[in-house]
């Protein structure tokens, strides 16, 4: 399905027919759903930004904002789009597109220490380079920390020369390479304001689920938080069901997709882990040891950020 | 709201659905959920009370012998109906049908940012990871229009995916604000 034909449904520019055609299929697709809700939040995005052409705009107004929902998700975007800019700096920072010049102004700081640190070096590698002339040494080592910036850290005088890896053996005349001292080590990502972090100490969240309630009225919800780990459906036999020695309990979504299978069940409790639920309504169908049925319980999940 | 149909015609609506009762109670739910979508696509407020009173006049008509031939087509058209007379009933309430709704966003468009609204996206905002964070703010950086499509596809770029799913990806956010946003509101 393509985007455009999706934009022209909420403009309104589709014919009946195809209008009608098109609802029916987004609302038995879950996926096309999906993809004309991020349609309908990128024309909304495009009318308050202003991108729309004035017979665009007009089609919007009268063709789309027809609802109170509808008005309810333009405002909810507009309050989006402006806290989104008015975020802290230093998650904003990251976001500007990668230039050069702006890299090096935002590592202005960064370069300058670097190139301080490399003067410096140079000023020590001459000063020793005279005194080693002048004491005719024969040879100097120059050691480079890989992980850290190229800067001669020691400079010393050895006696073998394959000791180590790391030293390099120069010729006593010879400075450090203004190039090798200069060379910045790999910048490091800017990192944002810290941020005190939830506590993730797993829990285990324990549900109630009685028969039935399938109806808008006496829907069954759980929530479930980020900490989470595991979740414990209880659920609560009908009234006038007699207990039996073990149960039999089959989980599935709405859709029909199996999630979980009990069986032998001694007990009404069943644990799983809270990942196996996403935002979606399910179905518990519970039997007896002899597979008779005995109650089914209809829930939805509401996962929560 | 209008009154609920009973139990018993509720079963017979399931039992047209399906002589099984695991799947008539799935289709059921299958049909409630492709109803709620129809629903929210056509911008209704309360979409899943909209979708079960579709479900009960279908359970009406069935408890009334009526042949229906095709359940999920019908019980389209009577949500088509419905939702007509919803929109009808909300345009009785407005003075003007034309620019109604327009002029209330330029309402809100003038409203005081720092008012309960925004304070509480703001806090939903800050529940997000940085990674996510930074994800909606590379993605809506203010650009002119041209390049912010550049802008886009450097990011799917940057992140190793496709510009599809960078979308999806973004859309998703999003909503998670929109429904904590939502459960602060209520």
């Amino acid at each position: 399905m393509k985007d455009e034909t999706i934009k022209n449904y909420f403009l309104g520019t589709l014919s009946e027919a195809e209008s009608s055609s098109l609802e029916l299929e987004i609302a038995e697709d879950e996926n096309l759903f999906e993809q004309s809700e991020i349609v309908e939040n990128e024309l909304i995005d495009d009318y308050l930004r202003d991108v729309f052409s004035l017979s665009e705009k007009q089609l919007f107004e009268s063709n789309y904002l027809t609802t109170q929902s509808r008005l309810e998700k333009v405002k909810y975007t507009q309050v989006f789009l402006s806290n989104l800019t008015k975020q802290p700096r230093e998650i904003l920072v990251n976001s500007e597109p990668h230039s050069f010049w702006k890299s090096i102004n935002a590592n202005y700081k960064l370069y300058k220490a670097f190139a301080l640190s490399g003067l410096a070096v140079l000023v020590i590698g001459g000063i020793f380079s005279i005194w080693q002339i002048q004491q005719k040494s024969s040879e100097i080592v120059v050691k480079q920390n890989s992980n850290q910036a190229p800067t001669p850290i020691v400079v010393r005088s050895v006696e073998t020369a394959n000791s180590n890896n790391l030293i390099t053996k120069t010729n006593a005349n010879s400075t450090p390479k203004p190039s090798n001292i200069l060379k910045p080590a790999p910048t490091p990502e800017v990192t944002a304001t810290p941020i005190i972090k939830q506590s993730n100490k797993p829990t285990l969240a324990t549900f109630t689920l009685f028969p039935g309630a399938l109806r808008s009225g006496g829907e069954q919800f759980i929530k479930i938080t980020p900490s989470t780990d595991k979740i414990t459906l209880r659920l609560v036999l009908p009234k006038d069901i007699t207990k039996y020695s073990s149960y039999n309990a089959t989980i599935k979504t709405a859709d029909g997709e199996k999630v979980s299978t009990f069986s032998n069940l001694k007990s009404l409790n069943l644990t799983l882990p809270a990942n196996k639920f996403s935002n979606k309504i399910y179905l518990v169908f519970l039997s007896g040891n002899s597979s008779e049925s005995i109650a089914e319980y209809t829930f939805r999940v509401n996962r929560l950020n | 709201m209008s009154e609920r149909v009973s139990n018993e015609k509720i079963n017979e609506l399931l039992k047209a659905l399906s002589p099984e009762g695991e799947e008539a109670a799935t289709a059921y739910t299958k049909l409630q959920n492709s109803l709620v979508r129809f629903f929210q696509i056509k911008g209704d407020f309360d979409s899943l009370e909209a979708a079960d009173l579709a479900l009960d006049r279908v359970a009406l008509k069935i408890s009334q012998e009526t042949k229906i031939d095709d359940l999920t087509k019908y019980a389209f058209g009577v949500a088509r109906l419905i939702f007509f007379e919803r929109l009808r009933q909300v345009e009785k309430e407005r003075k003007a049908a034309d620019g109604f709704y327009a002029n209330k966003i330029a309402e809100y468009k003038v409203k005081d940012e720092d008012s309960d609204i925004f304070r509480l996206h703001r806090e939903c905002f800050e529940s997000l990871e940085i990674a996510e964070k930074k994800l909606l703010a590379d993605y809506f950086l203010d650009l002119p229009y041209p390049k912010q499509n550049e802008n886009r596809i450097q990011l799917s770029a940057k992140h190793s995916i496709s510009m599809v799913n960078l979308r999806l990806k973004v859309f998703r956010l999003r909503k998670r604000l929109e429904e904590c946003l939502r459960s602060k509101l209520n």
